[in-house]
């Protein structure tokens, strides 16, 4: 066995709102303030350490220049080592984590800067054909994130309702698990529960420089009843803009490393990540997928359900966290209501937002500062991705009762 | 554009303002303060004869504060608001200009009344206007000047009768007393002449203390008076602001009186229960409409409707059908039962009519309206048959079944308030036809209509009904079917916990009062009474066959044996009011073991004990969102408004804790009803403590 995985540090920017504050950055730029603040948080600089770059990102068109991402990256913070982009919808930065572990396992390096980064308010529409010149008529200009759909299914706002009905979510609790993540993150927010993994990001306006250094999204006044009022959208039965996030931009950026790298270095390990796992299931299946990809993650290190103290499910739309976690429950619902009480305990997408291709380290970095927090444990973080594959990351911080 | 437009007629020297707000009606913000004293100086420049005070709206004149401005506003801003307004209603009520409010079939509420009172010399209004100063019901007081210049204007009594009530009246109402005259022909012709008239303003005493030395004593024991029966509820502070308004008011001019009510008002505006009764406010004015979402192309188009049963209920919705326009076949068994029941609502009317608060014409056209009928051959041409018989399955079923055979076609709402339509319409010919539309008694008086969908209802019949219902001036609320279906299942848990609280061994008189300081309109016990005991026995061993959570107490069912049933028959108490306990009542009280419960638990079981009845109906969806249990618990069922309902409630005190309180009680006394609903689990699990609504 080779040494164990160990995160050494991870941050995040503020989640902004949707043409909101960091809607005019370069993804690149945003990823570089990110990237750096993760490279430094040791007290050192460990950019000279990182042996490869992965990134997550599924909107390269955002960028100023689409294509090998990863690499103009990893050229403005002065990596030498090989950048690899991922897209594999909103799996892509905990893909792009899994794979930085799976060299590190096979000995092909030992440590990786992992980033996921996602401009969605910068992305550009899609005119196809021009090439060949219009002879006549309109020109179509596709919205490639409105609604988020795969040609050939249903839009993911129906896959996510469909999921809930199937499991017996009514829209009434999708609403209460909504409210709830707002309400859970403006607590957090207060206890300044944040702190460990926001940077603050500097914008340059035409007005000169501003900072944004809290989370944009959140609408913690809002209210049941007023969620209950909004209509449902892109043909789904219960999935309105209150119980599922915006389109939001942020980064997300974490270093891994062997431990014996880690130790040789003179790091504090932030968490060890036991396990990773990538599962798939039925195009439409996005809103059980992350119990799947979590009980994979499970069965492959042989450990039970019961051992888990703190569940982080993506919420790409309410129906994730409730779908999943009453699958993983099976029939109790007592076993349930304990479940969804250890799930994304800080708030999740719904408040904070979804930035596609950040989310996933968010969740991660999310459930090893709340469990180092709270003295160490297990935790398990999931996410779904665009035509139901999924991701799951099963974390161990020392010094609670499972170290 | 401006709020208060300024026109001078060159000829007659008269100038007129114009308030025309933005918003549907017309209300008082920093704008339209800035607007009026503009206004007001232009006239004052001008050196005119006159001054018509009018609305650019057709049916608001004035109606008060800019609730919605006033209850983001800062306490400085607030109070620079009233300083202000008070100040320009003072310099037009001081000045030699004669200033004439023109009201013409509008409201004229709160402020809008106030600047008649204060800076008008006299008031036009046609009969079709209505006037008054609600403001307890949005939990405020008048502090516009009104607490002082009503009392000045119509007497002290009438003054606070009027005010502490929030009772809004035609103009008729204020005819007697000289300020306003009803001119329904012409009013700006009219106060031309008036003006004609009176060249110099007219002296309204406005600047004399309201008391002298012989009256001062009188009215401060009319105050006391008010005060013990207002402020027995802390939750409602604006009770005693009103009151502590016209008291502090007694020996000052009408200007010295109201600047002291500013820093009174703007203490007022930090009290959550007042937040809590302004919401209230909008959610029933604005956001209801949007709660019961219907189609309205399903609706059926209908000008006659049937309502069978001249009992209480089904005179009650015959009248405000007929008043709102449509064709009632009034039935009833036979002919002396159904010509009872007409004589009846002509009876109440005429009470209406000669308080002045009715037109004789009004009643008139209405009464022509109601068809005294028998044969179901009538039924022809009816689109819709409201049934509001004895609550018992067999006979709705029957009627159901009478109707739907003399006309397949007719849609079928019945006025039950436990029995589940889908009973009722199980063995119906066309179930798809049967809805439930539960009224609430008194039905003139009462806002709510509960519309309820069985498992067969069509869309057509839910819509129709909810239109109908708002036809006649209903807030509809809409909600699924079950036993007691929202309102009467958490109702019934009000009154079976203050029955519950006798077999524990607490004094009749001592629950009412508990109820009362929690803010409730009426006690449990006098509730029984007023309501019906017959009825609540009735509903109350329906339900507790239904639910598992419900339980009929012994005592009721003693009470039932024994006659205690209210409604002429002994109950409670001695008198309507619910003052004097009739001690025989004890006899039938089934004590239990088990601790008296102190006050303070007395009061959760009560507030607690509807909450989670109202949360049980969102887990069983029944109710599917938290809006539709506010408004349904406070329009229907006397929830108090200053909690704005039991959703606002329970999320200002928390999820955690009330789960935690209801455990406690549901430990100590082992009421199933106090048992923490699983909603409250869910909600707790999912993270939701508050923001309910």
């Amino acid at each position: 066995m080779t040494s164990s995985l160990v995160l050494v540090s991870a941050k995040r920017s503020p989640f902004g709102k949707y043409l909101g504050s960091l809607s005019k950055m370069d993804p690149a730029d945003l990823a570089v303030q990110v990237a750096r603040a993760a490279l430094t948080a040791g007290g050192r600089d460990l950019a000279p350490e990182i042996d490869q770059v992965f990134v997550g990102n599924c909107i390269p068109a955002s960028f100023e220049t689409g294509s090998v991402t990863g690499r103009q990256i990893s050229l403005k913070l002065g990596i030498p080592g090989f950048a690899t982009t991922f897209d594999t919808a909103c799996c892509s930065p905990l893909t792009a984590l899994r794979t930085a572990a799976w060299g590190m396992r096979l000995g092909e390096l030992s440590s990786a800067l992992i980033i996921g980064v996602e401009i969605m308010s910068r992305a550009p529409h899609i005119a196809h054909g021009l090439r060949g010149g219009v002879k006549a008529g309109a020109v179509n200009l596709v919205d490639p994130i409105f609604p988020i759909e795969y040609r050939g299914y249903n839009s993911v706002a129906a896959d996510a309702s469909d999921g809930a009905a199937t499991y017996g979510i009514s829209r009434h609790e999708l609403d209460a698990w909504a409210l709830g993540s707002h309400r859970k993150w403006l607590a957090a927010d207060r206890a300044g529960r944040f702190s460990d993994e926001l940077i603050p990001i500097n914008i340059k306006t035409r007005r000169g420089e501003k900072v944004l250094a809290r989370d944009e999204f959140p609408r913690p006044d809002t209210t049941l009843a007023k969620m209950a009022a909004l209509p449902t959208v892109f043909g789904s039965a219960t999935t309105t803009p209150g119980n599922a996030p915006g389109l939001n931009d942020g980064c997300s950026a974490a270093v891994l490393m062997t431990a014996d790298r880690a130790t040789a270095l003179g790091l504090e390990p932030l968490a060890e990540i036991v396990d990773a796992a990538p599962t798939t299931a039925e195009p439409e299946g996005i809103s059980w997928i992350p119990a799947l990809a979590i009980k994979n993650v499970l069965k492959r290190t042989g450990t039970s359900l019961d051992a888990i103290d703190l569940i982080e499910i993506n919420e790409a739309f309410a129906a994730m966290p409730l779908v999943s976690t009453k699958i993983l429950a099976g029939k109790d619902e007592e076993s349930w209501l304990r479940l969804l009480e250890k799930t994304n305990v800080n708030g999740g997408a719904v408040a904070i937002g979804h930035p596609v291709g950040a989310s996933g380290l968010r969740i991660t970095m999310t459930l090893a500062y709340e469990l180092r927090r709270r003295g160490g444990g297990l935790g398990v973080s999931a996410i779904c991705g665009g035509l139901s594959q999924g991701e799951a990351v099963l974390v161990r911080v020392a010094g609670g009762h499972h170290a | 554009m401006p709020e208060v437009s300024y026109s001078l007629d060159a000829t007659t020297r008269l100038a007129t303002l114009t308030i025309d707000t933005a918003g549907p009606v017309n209300t008082i913000g920093a704008g339209f303060v800035t607007d009026l004293g503009r206004a007001w100086r232009h006239a004052e420049r001008d050196g005119v004869r006159g001054v018509f005070i009018r609305s650019g709206k057709p049916r608001s004149f004035l109606d008060g504060a800019n609730l919605m401005e006033i209850s983001h506003a800062s306490a400085e801003e607030v109070a620079f608001l009233l300083e202000r307004y008070q100040a320009v209603l003072q310099e037009m009520a001081a000045s030699h200009i004669p200033v004439i409010g023109i009201v013409e079939s509008a409201t004229a509420l709160g402020g809008g009344f106030e600047l008649l009172l204060w800076a008008c010399d006299h008031v036009f209004a046609t009969s079709k206007s209505r006037l008054g100063l609600p403001e307890v019901n949005v939990g405020l007081f008048p502090a516009g000047g009104g607490t002082h210049t009503l009392p000045r204007a119509i007497g002290l009594d009438r003054a606070l009768e009027l005010m502490s009530a929030g009772k809004i009246l035609p103009a008729q109402a204020f005819e007697e007393f000289g300020f306003l005259t009803v001119a329904d022909n012409d009013a700006l012709h009219t106060a031309g002449q008036w003006i004609d008239d009176h060249p110099v303003s007219a002296n309204r005493n406005l600047a004399a203390p309201a008391a002298d030395d012989e009256s001062r004593e009188r009215m401060r024991s009319l105050i006391a008076r008010y005060r013990r029966e207002l402020m027995i509820a802390e939750c409602r502070p604006w009770f005693a602001a009103l009151l502590d308004s016209i008291e502090e008011g007694l020996d000052r001019t009408v200007a010295e009186a109201a600047r002291t009510d500013i820093p009174r008002f703007v203490t007022l505006l930090q009290s959550p229960n007042t937040h809590n009764a302004i919401d209230f406010f909008f959610l029933n004015t604005v956001f209801a409409p949007r709660l019961a979402r219907i189609e309205p192309t399903l609706a059926r188009d209908i000008d006659r409707i049937a309502v069978i049963g001249g009992g209480l209920m089904g005179r009650g919705i015959a009248q405000v059908a007929a008043d709102s326009g449509l064709d009632v076949l009034l039935f009833d068994v036979d002919q002396d039962h159904v010509d009872a029941a007409v004589a009846r609502i002509a009876r109440d009317l005429d009470r209406l009519v000669e308080k002045g608060r009715w037109s004789a014409r009004r009643r008139d056209a209405l009464l022509e309206r109601i068809h005294p009928s028998l044969e179901y051959t009538a039924l022809d041409g009816v689109g819709l048959v409201i049934e509001a018989v004895f609550e018992d399955l067999d006979l709705k079923r029957q009627i159901l079944a009478r109707v739907q055979a003399a006309n397949p076609e007719v849609l079928f709402a019945s006025n039950t308030s436990t029995i589940p339509i889908s009973m009722i319409a199980a063995d119906a010919d066309r179930p798809g036809q049967v809805v439930g539309m539960h009224f609430f008694s008194p039905v003139p008086l009462m806002k709510l209509l509960e519309v309820i969908r069985g498992d067969a209802t069509s869309e057509e019949a839910v819509a129709t009904a909810v239109t109908i219902g708002r036809r006649i001036g209903k807030t509809c609320i809409m909600v699924n079917d079950g036993p007691g279906f929202y309102t009467s299942r958490t109702f019934g848990t009000y009154v079976l916990t203050g029955i519950v609280l006798t077999e524990l061994g607490m004094p009749p008189v001592e629950v009412d009062r508990i109820a009362l300081e929690a803010g409730f309109p009426q006690g449990p016990l006098h509730v029984y009474g007023t309501a019906g005991g017959a009825v609540i026995y009735h509903a109350g061993k329906f339900m507790a066959s239904q639910l598992p959570n419900q339980r009929l107490p012994k005592t009721l069912e003693n009470l039932y044996n024994a006659g205690y049933t209210g409604a002429g028959k002994p109950c409670f108490y001695k008198d309507a009011a619910g003052r004097e306990l009739d001690e025989s009542v004890l006899d039938f009280i089934d004590h239990r073991d088990g601790p008296t419960p102190t006050p303070g638990d007395a009061r959760d079981m009560l507030l607690l004990g509807m909450v989670n009845e109202a949360f049980r109906c969102l887990e069983e969806g029944i109710v599917n969102d938290t809006a539709t249990l506010d408004l349904g618990a406070v329009l229907g069922i006397g929830f108090p408004h200053c909690w704005h309902g039991p959703a606002r409630y329970a999320g200002q005190r928390g999820l955690k804790a009330c789960r935690k309180r209801l455990a406690e009680l549901h430990d100590r006394y082992g009421e199933p009803q106090l048992e923490p609903c699983r909603e409250l689990d869910r909600l707790i699990a999912m993270g939701v403590d508050g923001g309910l609504v």
